[in-house]
């Protein structure tokens, strides 16, 4: 049994990464700045609230553990941190610095940091018909927005704590991961669970806009396919940065799509070219997660947004209902 | 000569009874610009945590400042020290020789923290500009790999991808990234310098820490026998006399604050080789050189295209060479050896 903390712990990933790990019968520790109250069952084993931009509450967070999950961040889709660039730096160096010292001084045998492939460079996906990103494509680095600069920012500083400290790290890079109990409203939420949202709020026959022309690609990760691939990177021995995430391109029109079929709505869709859209096209290549981890995806992706259309669908009767 | 001193009185007429910040200001670059600023009339603090700087370097002004000794790694320093000040000029930053920086990549890291805890305290105080100090050390290795190459132009930083050769130059990278996310999202006015290679008194010259140009004079100075220099001579750089970097400085706190970086530095560059010779003849010592081909050399040759400030600031450096390595040996002749 291992002691773990997982930052974020509130959040999407975090709170299924600790069901998982808790189900395999560790102690889990989670740590958010606040918990959404989707989830009832108790996925953890201790819960604390605490703001971890504030060093001394990471030494707190990281006393008695062994391995930390840092998934706290403060981050969001496309339309969130197109507009909110200086906050997502600031908090987000706060936090992950913060963490990594404290994870040292507390002697955390293991740390893992959450990066995104917001870290590649724009122009490698400058086609809707991209090539899968390979991990050391990062590099000449040029991220889309601020978000991806401060994840490579952090990137290099495991990297450092590595090489000065000997501290043992694993970087996964995190390919649009999807799924329920994620955000779908308020101005955060990615484009799975955003698109999900618009096709159960709408009439039948009705109609729902989609941000851009339609025509730019992305792949998705279903979440519990992403939680298995960070624990079997955790629990090897590769130190590097690690793609996780589909190899499946798809345009966003194709995306919308498959939730109106899921949905059984006749919709007609409409484009809003002046809504933020990111880079033109964006894969994963997981050839390495393959080789060093012989994890790949196993939820395709029309079962995955079946399960999580079924989830924001309850979400939104239940909005409209309190409102 | 009209223009340039039309500046000059202008930046004085700009920064006179201004409340003023300066970040590791007990330092190298920091103290010089201090100098500067109490020259041009403005109300100046210094924050600095000493372990770096030093009191001696700001010890002739040490009655016309205001000191705080602080750690900027924690965000309540950096709130209480912005307090109230109009302008930040912000140096604060854990730095190095090519030594230092190969060694170090984590503390090297850690003035990331530092540059976010004083932009953002600046932005909570409505300090009304920030002067970040980047670093030549920002540009690709590729643009550095030959002689032949053009100087670097302050917009190959980013135009192929990043790829800055070492921690130091991502960290001074990511600092301009910030100010550009501070410029964009709060539009807080941010001016963003790249000195290259600057050198003069007070430099450190602490054999662990100090870059080319005082590793050297010391050497020279203390006529070291064998005397190593590291590399095979053949690297190149170009050199910025520190008066004039400050000078640069200041033009820019005016005239530059849309967080558009500048270079501050020489087109002109001279090779290791012929710069230890120098420092040999104008120290008087006559040795020959032992190179020592183990050692770390950073790039093969960095040069700074001076298009953007002389159009933009109207800036050039004045100080040769010669002259500027002069002073500076004086200044280690005075200052340093006495203790010895």
């Amino acid at each position: 049994m291992d002691k773990i903390l997982i930052t974020g712990g509130g959040g999407f990933i975090g709170s299924h990464m600790s069901r998982y790990l808790l189900h395999q019968r560790n102690f889990v520790r989670i740590v958010d700045i606040n918990f959404p109250d989707y989830i009832k069952e108790k996925y953890y084993t201790e819960k604390l609230e605490l703001d971890l931009r504030i060093y001394e509450n990471c030494i707190a967070a990281t006393k008695g553990i062994d391995k930390v999950y840092n998934l706290a961040a403060n981050m969001g889709g496309i339309g969130f941190i197109t507009t909110v660039g200086a906050e997502v730096m600031h908090d987000n160096v706060l936090i992950n610095s913060h963490m990594l010292e404290a994870s040292r001084q507390n002697r955390v045998k293991r740390f893992l940091f959450s990066s995104s492939a917001c870290a590649y460079p724009t122009f490698r996906q400058t086609d809707p018909e991209v090539k899968g990103l390979k991990e050391e494509d990062a590099y000449p680095a040029d991220p889309d927005n601020f978000y991806g600069w401060e994840k490579l920012y952090t990137e290099k500083m495991c990297e450092a704590y590595q090489r000065d400290y000997g501290m043992d790290i694993r970087i996964v890079r995190y390919h649009n991961v999807y799924g329920p109990e994620g955000t779908y409203k308020g101005g955060r939420e990615k484009s799975p669970a955003a698109l999900c949202r618009k096709v159960a709020e709408a009439r039948n026959p009705g109609t729902i806009t989609i941000w851009g022309d339609g025509k730019q690609t992305r792949s998705y990760c279903y979440v519990d396919d992403a939680v298995r691939g960070t624990v079997m990177l955790m629990e090897s021995e590769w130190n590097k940065p690690i793609n996780i995430g589909s190899e499946r391109l798809i345009t966003i029109d194709e995306l919308a799509d498959i939730i109106a079929k899921i949905s059984g709505k006749k919709l007609v869709k409409k484009y809003d070219l002046s809504a933020p859209q990111g880079v033109r096209g964006r894969n994963a290549d997981i050839t390495l997660a393959r080789k060093v981890l012989g994890w790949e995806p196993e939820v395709s992706l029309e079962e995955g947004l079946t399960r999580t259309y079924k989830w924001i669908k309850i979400q939104c009767a239940r909005d409209a209902s309190t409102l | 000569m009209l223009r340039h001193y039309e500046c000059v009185m202008m930046t004085k007429v700009f920064l006179s009874g201004k409340k003023i910040l300066v970040t590791g200001g007990a330092g190298f670059i920091g103290s010089h610009l201090v100098d500067e600023l109490l020259r041009k009339d403005a109300e100046v603090r210094v924050v600095d945590d000493l372990s770096r700087g030093s009191l001696r370097n700001i010890e002739h002004c040490r009655r016309r400042i205001k000191f705080a000794k602080g750690d900027l790694t924690y965000g309540k320093t950096a709130v209480e020290v912005t307090e109230d000040c109009d302008i930040c000029f912000h140096l604060a930053a854990v730095v190095g020789g090519v030594r230092y920086m190969t060694t170090h990549p984590a503390e090297i890291l850690k003035s990331m923290l530092i540059n976010y805890n004083v932009i953002e305290a600046c932005r909570k105080n409505d300090v009304d500009r920030f002067l970040y100090t980047s670093s030549a050390c920002t540009y690709p290795v590729s643009l550095q790999v030959d002689e032949t190459q053009p100087p670097l132009r302050e917009d190959d930083v980013l135009k192929y991808g990043a790829m800055p050769d070492s921690d130091y130059g991502w960290v001074k990278l990511l600092g301009e990234i910030q100010c550009q996310a501070y410029h964009k999202t709060y539009g807080m006015k941010t001016i963003i310098i790249r000195p290259f290679n600057p050198y003069g008194p007070r430099d450190c010259f602490d054999p662990e820490h100090s870059h080319v140009i005082p590793a050297l004079i010391r050497k020279a100075v203390l006529r070291e026998n064998p005397f190593y220099v590291w590399g095979d001579g053949e690297q190149a750089r170009a050199f910025t006399y520190i008066t004039d970097l400050i000078e640069g400085m200041v033009l820019a706190i005016e005239k530059a604050p849309d967080a558009d970086p500048i270079n501050l530095g020489e087109s002109n560059d001279i090779s290791i080789r012929k710069l230890a010779q120098l420092i040999l003849k104008l120290t008087g010592y006559d040795t020959s050189i032992v190179w020592d081909k183990t050692k770390p050399r950073g790039v093969k040759v960095r040069k700074s295209d001076m298009t953007k400030a002389y159009k933009i600031l109207g800036w050039k450096p004045k100080v040769s060479l010669d002259k500027g390595l002069m002073k500076t040996i004086d200044w280690f002749i005075k200052n340093e050896t006495r203790s010895r």
